[in-house]
């Protein structure tokens, strides 16, 4: 479905991603891990249109994203969960749900899936009227992925879920990404520092390291490298 | 031949402006016209402003205007780039001396106007340029400056040479007022401030309640007031018999000021206490962690610049002898802010160039290229165009404020510099680099004024909040 | 819930601080003599301070999505107001025809300038854009004044000459009938920005612009909107208040430094608090044009208004501190 090839984007004269190729199948669970700075976030922004890469070729389904605006990207079914979340702090719960789904015109559609938004996550009904910078960090992230899913998208790229997050609820979010992947039929590109929570929901996965991959494998390889083991798993 | 360019530049704006509607992604097209809009407007002013310009200096100035013309450029051409600075200076100085002897009494008055504008333009220079703070004060300070010499002139007969320190000192202490709550207002706050300063002066000086000392709507007319400088009994009579006149000795007075002035702010700039201040401007929190206390120095700059201003303010109220309350409107306040950006920021070559710009429009608004003027248009809307000659001015100054920040950020003072740069590096003379004292003034207005066709990365990112 | 909760705070503190400036000023003995007198000043202080409010309303909305401060807000304004005078004195409109299409008009206008003159600015320091506005101030400043001339024309009202009697007190009916229409484009402007899609995806954009653009919302799209709408509501306020300070391209100077005072007590952030400020600014003007003392100087006692305001909060007395992030 997603498909980059030799990617390569800059900050000015810093160079953030060199030559990076990363396939994305349908219906996959592929995940990038790296440790700070190794352009994780650089690789999502890229194909979300929020950075112009310098050059190389993002394919999704046939379209071209590199240059593509934002916006437009968004409407093509590809939504990302940004790092840090980035929910609309000052706004209610459900004016960030309506806002994830302002590319859509059916309100019929869009009703019936607040419902089911809030049968995932039955605390964000409870908390729908509420401002949404009062909520927990966990309940900030099931608002983000929520208002993701709101754009009825095909492919949803997460930025570090795990960010800030205490470990039980790290699984808990982990645990409900995987249900919602194979329940809404989404397609999750998911970048992440916590490389265990990572690979156990992943299918493929992908190791960043400066700018460049370094390791590609299926996740339960991955899981038995020695090197990963001793970089990123710490056993 | 003025129809043809006015109906380019014409063409040009809408093509400008279709194209900004249409916005065209490519970065490389948008540089290229960035570069292309620059240069057109730049060709644009020569070519329509030239004539004019011609036009409106008297026949004895012409051949001087050309020869400093021919010679600014010889200079940029042939002498190397460290040459440049003090040849410039010593050539401007002779010039500005020589000239005034060669022309008629009413060109005097007018360079004595500019030079009044350029100390002015210098005081707002300073604070601009130097702190990065938008007044629109100054319009303020110069009434005070005015005022202060008027009244100690005509009512209590004071001599008008201790006035004019006076008038400084009087506008430093309000200079003073002002900077004390600048150091916790933002930009924009400040500008608002001020702005309330500027639309109430007029007011003030017609305020029922202080005529006794401001002489109310009518102002205060010095015209035969016995305080008012007279040329000095050594002068009057120059060697080669000529006879100087007062308007020719007002000019050497105020030029002396204006060059002390102008000296003041460069060893100013160059002094600890100047580079503390500018580092204040790039980056107040970094500027903290090095010691260096907000508060001082901001409430030094704004006095410094209010010193200088009320100079300024006490002189023009010498030239055109009398203090009204309607010149200091806030249209004045915008005409120093036009002369600061247009001639460049944190440059003293630049407060001197744009007040020459911004004043030679105002003064000759009734002969600036109109509509009217042009007979295809002129034919068609004939009311729409038909008081451009007295108010069109400041539809060019307001134009030249956008188009100047938008294009050309660093003034009129910074594209010489880059001219010169690039006139150099093409040269077999090699790569010189800037003279260090000329570094500091384009650095510092590049870094001052980046704007978005500025930015030479490929990268569009979102402005984080 | 929250948000009627909200709005009955809100409303409670306008009234609150409105009672207690009015009886500050009354125990200063400049509200004048009489109650008849007092009440009059009050309510037509409300007139005029609603035509503040509007046009601190339109800074705030420009502030709020864009971060810039539009000095030329007001000379759009009267520029629209001559746009529509023309059209009802040489092309025979009705003054609501008129109304309408100059509102429309003025829309357009705050469009094509943020995109064309501000859009290129945006990534500039705060100085810059600054500066640009005062451009564009001196720009429309003149160029009303070559277009129309600077001899004051009358301008109509739609509401009939005379006084209506509200609690014994006289008030001009076209005080009232503007101050009946400013509300009701103020609220038209609330209801947008809190009832429809547009509106919250506009709030959206002004408030995180990178999460807007990650749920479709074309940034550049709400800056020019925000720029449009303001522009319109500055047009309203304009063509309202021509009538009662008579047309001449200088009509808004004034009317801006009030609305800035306006903008400042409330909060430069905070459009509610900018119709607040709007009737406190309003009722002191109306007091000190009353006062002997006072008189001359209407303008002076707006700047003073503002300083005083700054040095007790620097983010506006109903705004949100401002927080640098080092």
């Amino acid at each position: 479905m997603l498909r980059v090839n030799n990617l390569r984007t800059q900050y000015g004269p810093i160079v953030a991603l060199r030559d990076v190729s990363i396939e994305v199948g349908d219906g996959q669970i592929v995940a990038v891990l790296g440790a700070n700075g190794a352009g994780k976030t650089t690789l999502l922004r890229s194909i979300s249109g929020v950075v112009r890469p310098a050059a190389g070729v993002i394919d999704y389904d046939g379209h071209h994203l590199q240059g593509l605006s934002a916006e437009k990207i968004v409407r093509l079914g590809l939504v990302q969960v940004p790092e840090g979340r980035q929910i609309f702090t000052q706004m209610t719960v459900l004016e960030n749900l309506r806002l994830g789904a302002y590319t859509r015109r059916d309100s019929a559609g869009i009703a019936a899936d607040l419902e089911r938004m809030y049968s995932y996550f039955p605390v964000l009904e409870r908390r729908r009227n509420q401002i949404a910078g009062t909520l927990s960090g966990g309940e900030q992230q099931m608002l983000a992925i929520a208002r993701a899913l709101m754009a009825r998208p095909r492919m949803l790229l997460l930025d570090e879920p795990s960010l800030g997050l205490a470990p039980l609820i790290v699984r808990d979010i982990f645990q409900n990404i995987r249900a919602i992947s194979e329940q809404e039929k989404v397609t999750v590109l998911l970048v992440e520092q916590d490389a265990s929570a990572a690979l156990s929901i992943a299918d493929y996965a992908y190791v960043l390291e400066t700018g460049r991959v370094v390791l590609a494998d299926r996740a339960q390889e991955l899981r038995q490298n020695e090197a990963v083991r001793r970089s990123y798993l710490g056993y | 031949m003025a129809a043809i360019l006015f109906w380019l530049l014409v063409a040009a704006s809408v093509a400008y402006i279709a194209w900004t509607l249409l916005r065209v992604p490519q970065p490389a097209w948008r540089r290229a016209f960035a570069r292309g809009g620059r240069i057109l407007v730049a060709a644009a002013a020569i070519f329509i402003l030239v004539p004019f310009i011609g036009r409106t200096a008297s026949s004895q100035l012409r051949p001087a205007l050309i020869a400093a013309v021919v010679a600014t450029a010889a200079g940029i051409l042939l002498l190397p780039r460290r040459y440049h600075r003090p040849v410039g200076l010593l050539c401007t100085a002779i010039f500005l001396v020589v000239v005034p002897f060669f022309m008629p009494s009413y060109q005097n008055k007018v360079l004595t106007d500019y030079t009044i504008f350029a100390m002015a333009a210098l005081s707002l220079n300073l604070l601009m340029g130097m702190s990065g703070e938008v007044s629109l004060g100054h319009g303020a300070l110069l009434a005070i400056g005015g005022y202060t010499t008027a009244i100690l002139v005509h009512q209590h007969h004071v001599s008008f040479y201790v006035t004019v320190l006076i008038a400084a000192l009087m506008a430093a202490i309000v200079g003073v007022l002002l900077g004390i709550p600048a150091t916790r207002l933002t930009g924009p706050y400040l500008a608002i401030a001020t702005l309330g300063l500027a639309i109430s002066i007029p007011e003030i000086g017609k305020w029922v309640k202080v005529v006794k000392w401001t002489g109310g709507p009518q102002g205060i007319n010095l015209l035969a007031d016995k305080a008012m400088p007279k040329v000095p009994s050594f002068l009057k009579t120059l060697p080669g018999g000529h006879k100087m006149t007062i308007d020719e000795y007002l000019y050497f007075l105020v030029l002396f000021a204006a060059v002390l002035m102008g000296i003041v702010a460069w060893n100013f700039r160059r002094s600890r206490t100047g580079r503390a201040v500018v580092a204040l401007r790039d980056s107040e929190p970094a500027a903290k962690v090095a010691g260096i206390n907000p508060g001082p120095y901001k409430v030094l700059i704004f006095t410094l610049s209010a010193f200088i201003a009320g100079i300024a303010g006490s002189f023009l109220a010498a030239e055109i002898q009398s203090v009204h309350p309607d010149t200091y409107s806030l249209d004045l306040s915008i005409q120093i802010l036009a002369m600061v950006v247009v001639g460049g920021l944190d440059s003293i070559l630049g407060s001197a160039l744009g007040a020459i710009v911004i004043r030679w429009l105002v003064l000759n608004k009734t002969s600036l290229p109109a509509p009217t003027s042009l007979p295809t248009i002129g034919k068609h809307l004939p009311q729409l165009f038909a008081g451009f000659p007295t108010y069109g001015a400041g539809v060019y100054y307001g134009l030249a404020l956008i188009l100047v920040m938008i294009l050309m950020p660093f003034g009129v003072a910074g594209a010489l510099g880059r001219i010169a740069n690039y006139v150099q590096s093409k040269l077999p003379f090699g790569k010189q680099t800037p003279a260090p004292a000329a570094a500091p003034a384009a650095s510092a207005q590049a870094d001052l004024a980046t704007t978005a066709s500025e930015n030479p990365t490929t990268i569009e990112e979102v402005k984080p909040r | 819930m929250v948000r009627t909760r909200a709005l009955a705070i809100q409303t409670a503190t306008v009234l609150a601080v409105l009672g207690a400036v009015y009886l500050v000023l009354f125990i200063l003995k400049l509200a004048g003599q009489g109650q008849t007198f007092a009440l009059q000043q009050l309510i037509s202080g409300i007139a005029i301070g609603a035509i503040y409010g509007a046009v601190a309303l339109a800074l705030v909305l420009i502030y709020r999505s864009t971060d810039v401060i539009n000095f030329a807000q007001g000379e759009m304004a009267t520029f629209c107001t001559f746009v529509s005078w023309s059209l009802i004195t040489q092309n025979h409109l009705p003054f609501w025809g008129a109304f309408f299409v100059t509102m429309v008009i003025g829309a357009i206008l705050g469009a094509l300038l943020q995109k064309v003159v501000i859009a290129p600015v945006e990534n500039a320091p705060v100085l810059t854009v600054i500066i640009v506005t005062l451009g564009l101030f001196e720009a429309f400043n003149s160029g009303t004044n070559f277009i129309w001339q600077s001899q004051p024309k009358s301008y109509p009202t739609p509401f009939g000459a005379g006084n209506v009697k509200i609690f014994s007190a006289a008030i001009a009916k076209s005080d009232l009938g503007s101050l009946v229409v400013i509300l009701i484009v103020m609220l038209l402007v609330y209801l947008f920005f809190s009832r429809t899609r547009l509106g919250l995806a506009s709030r959206a954009a002004a408030q995180n612009p990178l999460a807007a653009r990650l749920c479709g919302v074309s940034v550049s799209a709400m800056l020019t909107l925000g720029w449009a709408l303001a522009a319109a509501v500055g047009a309203a306020a304009g063509m309202l208040v021509a009538n009662k300070l008579t047309l001449d391209p200088n009509m808004m100077i004034g009317v801006l430094l009030y609305a800035f005072a306006a903008a400042v007590l409330g909060g430069l952030d905070n459009p509610v608090g900018a119709v607040v400020g709007g009737f406190v600014i309003g009722i002191i003007q109306n007091v000190v044009v009353g006062s002997d003392l006072l008189k001359g100087i209407p303008d002076f006692v707006a700047f003073l208004v503002i300083v005083i305001a700054l040095a007790i909060r620097p983010s506006g007395l109903l705004g949100r501190q401002v927080v640098k992030k080092v």
